[in-house]
């Protein structure tokens, strides 16, 4: 099977994969004991209008209707409107799914460039001073929570030393530059809007940081053991016998073969960051669909639920087809 | 109940470490014209005033429309006073009211504010028929009858026809809600999609004649307001008002100490009790009584709280000065009869304290010495109701009465609640309206189906005494008939009413006003009283 064979059968398996993603998120959506209309209209709102509501928004219908009724209009693209706010659900992912996919993606950016030096760096040093660092550094990381650490970065480097803005996405004092990707970095450089990009990268490095941190440490980890088996393999020994430099030894030959398992783990990483960006979004209030998403429950918002989750399954599938993918550029001997 | 959560140990070691040293001062760089404030934005569903229902969301309306009429504190109670009408009358059989509409208001595009639009913006309400329209239709107006019951006689008459001979302060205080706030037609005309009447467009634009006009709002991000040149009674102090989302209690804290925001909107209790004790410079505590009551309902479907005596015993049982002091923090008003302070009628009554022994022998004179089980259901996440029940909790025990607490969402709860399905409820029901008839209605009459019916309580005396209020056109008459109401469902009716809430912001020193602005909660805010100083 060639590449391209291979990428049509796995698209072919992702709508699968996202029709029972669908269908989970419906059932579980529908079978919670609770009535979305009383949610959206309050504790005072009389039994009556309760009722009416319900009726208008189709929520009286049974269960296998509705899901018909849904999955029909998800089919052409359209998620519906939201219960809470009767706009568009693809409206209102258009607009916050780009600050989310912005911020994870610079926080998992920002875990690979961090966490493959360190893993190689812990592996080469094992049970030195440098591998002792970077395991403390790796399990301050897997074993803090996101919210806490976000408080003590806004505390340290907003409140006590200044050095990064608070919350939001850019200073309220500066207008946006117009909307046409919705990530602000590419908005801003699209509009040759140099202070809005210098800003808004500012107020990126704080969400990014602290999101990133727990992958940064995860991929460390996993890049120190898989480096550690590699640098173990026979093979390593005879290229340092004929006189290669540890470097070439080290970055040719072991990390690339130590990468597979780390790209695996950068795929599962990133869908964590995906679900994970709720607490940093609600931090650092960024306008993301994470906190969309939350919103939603709360309500009880069926279609925004729904349609901001199936955007994050459409992403985390297609994140881990890059990885397999990426595979075959590390490791000649896999084929499709 | 389990223990502490870790989040909130998480919050206590960081506001500990906030503790440390003073925050830092940044006076020298305070824009007086702006105002902004830190809120979380998450819950604006829409900015339209036919259709607005949230908080929030009615507060920034109240700045972008001019309704009908207002309401101001005066002498610590709520009156009713001009806006857009500035004199009104009923007619003799108190159902035809006609209204006298203020000459010279402009919208921004320069029409007048006149009778058409007035008639045109309640008409629109009407047949809209969204969440906030039952207070137009309690009145009478329905989709059907608007044409016929709202009326311009003239350029700058109007007139209303109700359904009943209403009493007047019910009336005022339900044209006193931003469902009245007056668009401009002509550009609401422009913006109708699918006979939407305007609705999607007015979600997150304004048409209003109101101190600021709406320059945009990005969801989750910031809402922002600009004076309004034209309006009537001047361009008020502060010229621009962005409210900046932050939904996260910690950052609106550090942001408001470090000076970035001028007002923490919705910080929790904990942290306003940190700054009170730690006397923060540079930010003070406004603290207003807000429009609500906290309470425990109890179902007399359930066998032994359909005895009088048995809810009059968990009411002496109940601690309510602990609950004020220990979980509340100072940051509720006592209250134990359903019409709260500023309102026509407020009865101050508060004969229970707590007293073991009186709730021992109401229990064994009810048949229940040894008392008995029952649950407590209340929302969560919440940042007092979980503690509150738990102190209620503790109170019962020693009467015998095992209380087990249940942890809902409110959705859910609010559904079960609904089906007359919870025992007990610890909950709160915020007041649509500034009248009495908003409270006596759910809390009094079992046949509205609402709170009073939602405990299968129903009480004819007190059905009675409800509807003989709400067509009471004499004041004094009818703050009797409320006064004899109350004193009925504080000792029969089918609830302890535990607290009035206040409403409570964190705000800069620099912000004068904020608490004259804030006078009537959050259910008429006027930030034209705002203005800030350089300090």
């Amino acid at each position: 099977m060639n590449l391209a064979a291979y990428i049509a059968r796995r698209l072919l398996l992702m709508v699968g994969v996202l029709f029972g993603v669908l269908i989970i998120t419906f059932v579980v959506s529908h079978v919670i004991p609770a009535d979305p209309v009383g949610a959206i209209l309050g504790g005072n709102a009389p039994a009556e209008r309760v009722d009416a509501l319900r009726h208008q928004l189709g929520l009286d219908q049974p269960l296998h209707v509705q899901f018909i009724t849904y999955l029909g209009a998800a089919v052409r693209g359209d998620l519906g409107r939201s219960l809470r706010t009767g706009r568009p659900v693809s409206r209102d992912i258009g607009q916050f799914f780009p600050a989310t996919l912005e911020l994870t993606l610079t926080a998992i950016g920002l875990a690979i460039i961090l966490g493959v030096p360190l893993g190689v760096i812990s592996a080469v040093t094992r049970n030195r001073p440098p591998d002792h660092g970077a395991r403390i550094f790796s399990i301050v990381g897997v074993s803090m929570p996101v919210f806490w650490t976000g408080l003590v970065f806004l505390l340290l480097f907003y409140y006590r030393l200044g050095w990064l803005p608070g919350p939001g996405r850019l200073d309220l004092t500066l207008i946006p530059p117009p909307s046409r990707t919705g990530f602000l970095l590419f908005d801003s450089l699209l509009g040759c809007n140099w202070e809005a990009f210098r800003n808004a990268l500012a107020h990126l490095v704080m969400p990014a940081f602290v999101l990133g941190y727990l992958a940064t440490a995860t991929i460390a980890r996993i890049c120190r053991s898989s480096m550690l088996d590699v640098l173990h393999q026979e093979y390593i020994r005879t290229a340092q016998a004929k006189g290669l430099r540890p470097r070439v030894v080290i970055l040719r030959h072991a990390l690339r073969n130590a990468l597979i398992p780390t790209v695996t783990v950068v795929g599962l990483v990133f869908g964590g960051l995906l679900e994970g960006s709720v607490l940093t979004e609600t931090i650092f209030a960024w306008p993301g669909l994470g906190r969309y998403i939350t919103t939603g429950f709360l309500a009880l918002d069926y279609p925004a639920v729904m349609g901001g989750t199936l955007y994050i399954a459409v992403v985390f599938s297609v994140a881990n087809l890059i990885v397999d993918i990426a595979y075959a550029f590390l490791d000649p001997k896999i084929r499709f | 109940m389990s223990g502490i959560p870790g989040r909130v140990v998480a919050v206590g070691i960081v506001m500990s470490l906030l503790g440390v040293s003073a925050p830092p001062t940044l006076g020298a760089r305070v824009d007086v014209n702006t105002l902004i404030v830190g809120m979380n934005t998450s819950i604006l569903i829409t900015l339209d005033p036919g259709v607005v229902y949230e908080v929030e969301g009615a507060v920034i309306v109240d700045q972008l429309y001019d309704k009908l009429v207002d309401m101001e504190m005066v002498k610590g109670t709520i009156q009713i006073v001009p806006k857009v009408a500035q004199t009104w009358a009923a007619s003799a059989d108190g159902k035809t009211w006609t209204f006298t509409i203020r000459q010279g208001m402009r919208f921004p595009s320069g029409r007048a504010v006149n009778a058409a639009a007035v008639v045109y913006s309640l008409r629109r309400a009407v047949r809209l028929a969204k969440t906030p329209a039952w207070l137009l239709e309690q009145l009478g107006f329905t989709k059907d009858n608007a044409d016929q019951t709202i009326r311009a006689l003239d350029d700058y008459t109007v007139q209303l026809v109700l359904a009943d001979a209403f009493a007047p302060n019910l009336v005022l205080s339900v044209l006193a809600f931003p469902i009245t706030g007056v668009v401009d037609p002509d550009l609401v005309q422009q913006h109708i999609t699918e006979g939407d009447l305007g609705s999607d467009w007015l979600k997150d634009h304004s048409a209003g004649s109101g101190p600021y006009t709406l320059i945009r709002w990005e969801r989750n991000e910031v809402v922002d307001l600009v004076a309004n040149p034209t309006y009537w009674r001047g361009i008020p102090p502060v010229k621009r008002i962005m409210v900046r989302d932050i939904p996260e209690s910690t950052a609106q804290r550090l942001a408001v100490e470090k000076g970035d925001i001028d007002v923490a909107w919705n910080m929790s209790p904990q942290m306003r009790e940190e700054i009170r004790k730690q006397k923060t410079p540079g930010v003070d505590i406004v603290q207003i009584p807000a429009h609500g009551i906290a309470y425990v309902g109890m179902n007399v479907k359930y066998e032994p709280l359909s005895k009088d005596k048995v809810r009059e015993a968990i009411r002496w049982a109940i601690d309510y000065e602990a609950i004020l002091r220990d979980v509340l923090r100072g940051e509720a008003i006592p209250l134990q009869t359903f019409i709260p302070t500023g309102y026509l009628g407020y009865n101050p009554s508060r004969p229970f304290t707590q007293d073991l022994t009186k709730a021992k022998q109401l229990l064994a004179e009810a048949g229940y010495p040894n008392g008995f089980e029952v649950e407590l259901t209340t929302s969560s996440p919440h940042p007092t109701r979980p503690d509150i029940a738990q102190l209620i909790q503790s109170n019962l025990a020693k009467v015998g009465i095992k209380v087990k607490i249940v942890l809902m969402a409110s959705g859910v709860m609010y559904q079960k609640f609904r089906e007359q399905g919870l025992q007990m409820i610890l909950a709160s029901w915020g007041v649509d309206y500034p009248d009495p008839d908003a409270l006596a209605k759910p809390f009094a009459d079992g046949t509205v189906k609402q709170l009073a019916w939602r405990n299968a309580w129903m009480d004819k005396d007190a059905t009675e005494l409800t509807k003989r209020a709400m067509l009471e056109r004499d004041a004094d008459k009818r703050v009797a008939l409320y006064r004899q109401l109350t004193d009925l469902v504080l000792h029969k009716g089918a609830f302890a009413i535990i607290y009035q809430p206040t409403d409570t912001w964190v705000v800069r020193t620099w912000v004068k006003g904020y608490a004259d602005a804030a006078a009537l909660g959050t259910m008429h805010f006027d930030f034209t009283k705002v203005s800030k100083v350089r300090e």
